[in-house]
């Protein structure tokens, strides 16, 4: 008789907590809370409009990944392989590598800031945490392990008391999130990108639609998927918006510089006090962690799917040598490149996620075209309302793009 | 032609030199040896032309009909013809020669008089760079590591494709190249599907066949196929399976779809898995299997032998007779050979081995190891308390289960293979 597996507690878990919650979740990485401090600290409330709106961008984008998992029963890689050849499949894969390895960077960045507060040098902590990320990935049960970070993510809650405690004029707050305000200054135009490309990632596009495929979920389970999606969107979404309000109601009225680390810190002190400064590394870390581990997994499999090579953990090197030769380069790249001396660890990772941003809408141009395409989704082809909200989404990036390249973005670097 | 990749995208011009459209797919009949190329499909507009090949002249790097393109006479697809854009390119496919899940990155054709036949995919790396136009990778490799990425066609004959389309309806395929393979092999291949293929595959399997491949696939692979396919099938398979190998599944699963398959198991198989059931993992009571052979002490060696030509097909193993007294408690064992060469009218009892190596359900999975070790056993009876023989352990589910380290043994020390003697058990 064969070992039994502890599975009936995974699914109770599970029952909770779905599979659009747990990729919402991994989206709050360095990145994310990185980013929506920024946005916070420079800008106050007026960006919280841009994250009312995508929003909606990531629940429809996210219900899209979900659906094509559950009709098709397969990953993304391997769709758009299937509808469009080797040759066409080679444009999305290539943008989401570099989007990964951008934000891969942003991850091991937010290692080296968070260790960083309490004084660790990233020339160890760095090196120490590709070791771990390594070994986690290779040694362990990459699965396992996740499903505690994202437990310990629940660390983001932390913000959602400190938002509150800091007293912030809510009246304000309320009225940014229905009312645009644009600024053409590049700083501003860049914090726009970079708040979408956090929010909605080339990563995530691909997380989610394996995620249900693992799972095993299928178009029986479209109604529940959906809410589930929802609810992980908005629930994202609120911590991005507690953490801008935290961020609005402590730094940007004191002045609105964050210079590192400990700076974007004591947007945490009115829960914290004294102990602002380890909650938000320990949260940072955490998060920074997850993503160390997810992005290059997802890259190296989305990429072995699409090109047919073969991919898994199980397999040896030997086997399976594209799959670990990608992600070890992800590894060692983006750890080698933190430790270039004198590097701006927040720039690092906001910049990273800018390029998501600027590559998003080659990959969501490829979910357009799969999930309308009714030889693979059958009758779940995409409502029309869907394909308008896609549409004035990857509009909306590619608009804001040009915008930023044609301002003089080099000079007013954050 | 020689490969699909090259075809595809071409001009198709008709008599007059206008163009027509470009190939959009070529379609296959099957055939002996190989399929042939039977029709192209050129896109014309938004409309489809199905032009069939005899019709149509191959010259370099373009293809002409005979006829101007308002008179094409359309070829009609036959149920069996494979659309090879459609189904076959980019598609995963299972290459039933190497056990592998692979995508094909190419379609490989050869020229014989008169006609096109398809020799193979190609699922190389090779393939997939001449694919991309980038075939100049190749030779910058063999310069790097001295050897080009390897150029393999695999066979048609050993190709099995998963899904097939005709325009866009999916038709499920019967596996029948896949089904003729070894269960532990077909088991190897699932493992690298994901998993809506799988219970595809184990769906079009027949019961006998999906029920030795399941238990030669990983616990967590079995459980989540008999979760996914439809619980009456999913009984009819695990009916089919020894008692042990359908309660270790079901162990996995939720009580609920448990339940829901057991009621729909017969009455008899079913009970014999929930006694099972309730045994501990990990411990021989849930190693065990209740399938066994046993007679009563009172039975003659024909008698036996009789019984075992009668029932023993059903039995996991048949080298060990177990022999009962009239209130099931264990008193002896002999072995087939022992039955065999005994005169026919001797009573069992007068031969059988009574001191018989056994285990307790609640011992554990290394005790059993060891006495399987120690005596060279193909089977250990469980037994209870009061002497009830409770179901037998074969030697490959202990195999299956003890890490390595406690089957090399000590150090120094002779061992000898598992066999059918019960020797041993006499000096025990």
């Amino acid at each position: 008789m064969r070992k039994r597996l502890g599975r009936h507690r995974w699914a109770v878990f599970l029952a909770v907590i779905g599979p659009g919650l747990i990729a919402a979740n991994a989206d709050n990485d360095a990145g994310g809370i990185t980013t929506c401090s920024l946005v916070g600290a420079r800008f106050g409330y007026s960006l919280l409009w841009v994250l009312f709106l995508i929003t909606i961008s990531l629940a429809v984008t996210q219900e899209m990944g979900a659906r094509m998992g559950a009709v098709t029963g397969k990953g993304f890689g391997g769709l758009i392989r299937e509808k469009f050849g080797a040759r066409w499949a080679t444009f999305p894969i290539t943008a989401m590598l570099i989007a990964n390895l951008g934000t891969t960077n942003a991850e091991f960045a937010g290692i080296a800031a968070s260790l960083g507060i309490f004084g660790l040098s990233k020339y160890i902590s760095v090196p120490v945490a590709a070791v771990v990320v390594y070994l986690l990935i290779a040694k362990f049960d990459y699965r396992r392990v996740q499903k505690v970070l994202l437990i310990s993510s629940s660390l983001y809650l932390a913000y959602v008391v400190s938002g509150v405690l800091a007293h912030p004029d809510w009246l304000h707050a309320f009225r940014s999130m229905v009312r645009p305000t644009i600024s053409f200054r590049s700083d501003y135009l860049l914090m726009f990108v970079a708040l979408i490309g956090t929010t909605i990632t080339p990563w995530g596009q691909f997380f989610i639609q394996s995620y249900i495929v693992d799972k095993r979920l299928t178009a029986e389970d479209l109604a529940y998927t959906k809410s589930d999606v929802y609810v992980g969107a908005f629930f994202t979404e609120l911590i991005s918006f507690f953490i801008i309000v935290a961020c609005a109601a402590t730094i940007f009225v004191a002045g609105g510089q964050i210079g590192d680390a400990a700076d974007a810190a004591k947007a945490l002190q009115p829960l914290a006090g004294p102990f602002a400064s380890t909650l938000f590394a320990l949260g940072l870390l955490n998060a920074s962690l997850l993503g160390a581990a997810v992005l290059p997994l997802t890259s190296a499999y989305a990429t072995c799917e699409t090109f047919g090579w073969e991919a898994g953990i199980d397999k040896t090197p030997k086997e399976a040598p594209i799959f670990f030769g990608l992600l070890t380069f992800f590894i060692v790249a983006s750890a080698l490149f933190i430790l270039i001396p004198g590097l701006p660890l927040l720039t690092i990772i906001v910049l990273s996620q800018v390029l998501n941003g600027v590559l998003l809408p080659i990959i969501l141009i490829f979910v357009l075209k799969v999930t309308n395409d009714s030889s693979f989704m059958g009758k779940h082809t995409n409502s029309r309302t869907f394909n308008v909200i896609a549409v004035l989404t990857i509009a909306g990036l590619i608009l804001m793009t040009i915008l930023l390249l044609a301002s003089p973005v080099i000079k007013n670097l954050i | 032609m020689q490969f699909l990749t090259q075809v595809l995208g071409r001009t198709v011009f008709d008599s007059i030199g206008e163009p027509v459209g470009k190939v959009r797919d070529v379609i296959i009949t099957p055939g002996e040896p190989l399929p042939v190329v039977s029709a192209i499909v050129i896109a014309r507009g938004r409309q489809d032309i199905v032009m069939p090949w005899r019709r149509v002249r191959e010259e370099v790097d373009r293809f002409s009909l005979p006829v101007r393109k308002d008179r094409i006479a359309e070829y009609t697809p036959g149920e069996d013809d494979i659309w090879l854009r459609k189904s076959v390119l980019d598609r995963q496919i299972v290459d039933i020669h190497d056990y592998k899940v692979v995508r094909v990155n190419d379609v490989r054709f050869v020229e014989t008089p008169g006609q096109v036949c398809l020799l193979g995919v190609d699922a190389s790396t090779r393939g997939l760079l001449r694919g991309l136009g980038i075939d100049w990778v190749s030779g910058v490799l063999r310069f790097l590591v001295g050897k080009p990425p390897p150029e393999r066609i695999i066979a048609w004959n050993d190709v099995e494709t998963l899904e097939q389309t005709a325009g866009p309806i999916k038709l499920k395929i019967p596996l029948e190249k896949l089904s003729r393979l070894h269960p532990s092999d077909i088991a190897d291949i699932i493992e690298q599907m994901n998993p809506a293929q799988r219970a595809d595959v184990i769906e079009s399997l027949d019961v006998e066949t999906a029920a030795d491949v399941l238990p030669e696939a990983s616990p967590e692979i079995q459980a989540e196929i008999i979760e996914d396919i439809d619980p009456e099938r999913a009984s009819d398979i695990l009916e089919e399976m020894e008692p042990d190998e359908a309660a270790d599944i079901l162990g996995d699963l939720s009580e609920e779809r448990t339940e829901e398959i057991l009621k729909e198991m017969e009455p008899e198989e079913a009970e014999d898995v929930r006694e099972l059931l309730t045994y501990e993992d990990e411990t021989a009571g849930g190693l065990m299997t209740t399938e066994y052979v046993a007679v009563s002490e009172g039975v003659t060696a024909q008698g036996a032998i009789d019984y075992l030509r009668e029932l023993a097909p059903d039995a996991e193993t048949i080298y060990y007779i177990y022999i009962l007294t009239e209130g099931e408690k264990l008193v002896g064992v002999i072995s087939l050979r022992d039955l065999i060469v005994a005169q026919p009218d001797r009573p069992v009892r007068d031969f059988m081995v009574t001191r018989v190596i056994h285990i307790h359900p609640e011992a554990s999975m290394r005790e059993a190891a060891e006495l399987f070790q120690k005596y060279n056993l193909l089977a250990l009876p469980v037994v209870d308390f009061d002497n009830e023989l409770k179901g037998i352990i074969t030697v490959d589910d202990v195999l299956e289960d003890i890490p390595a380290e406690i089957w090399r043994g000590k150090p120094g020390r002779r061992r000898t293979a598992p066999d059918q003697r019960l020797d041993h058990t006499a000096e025990a």
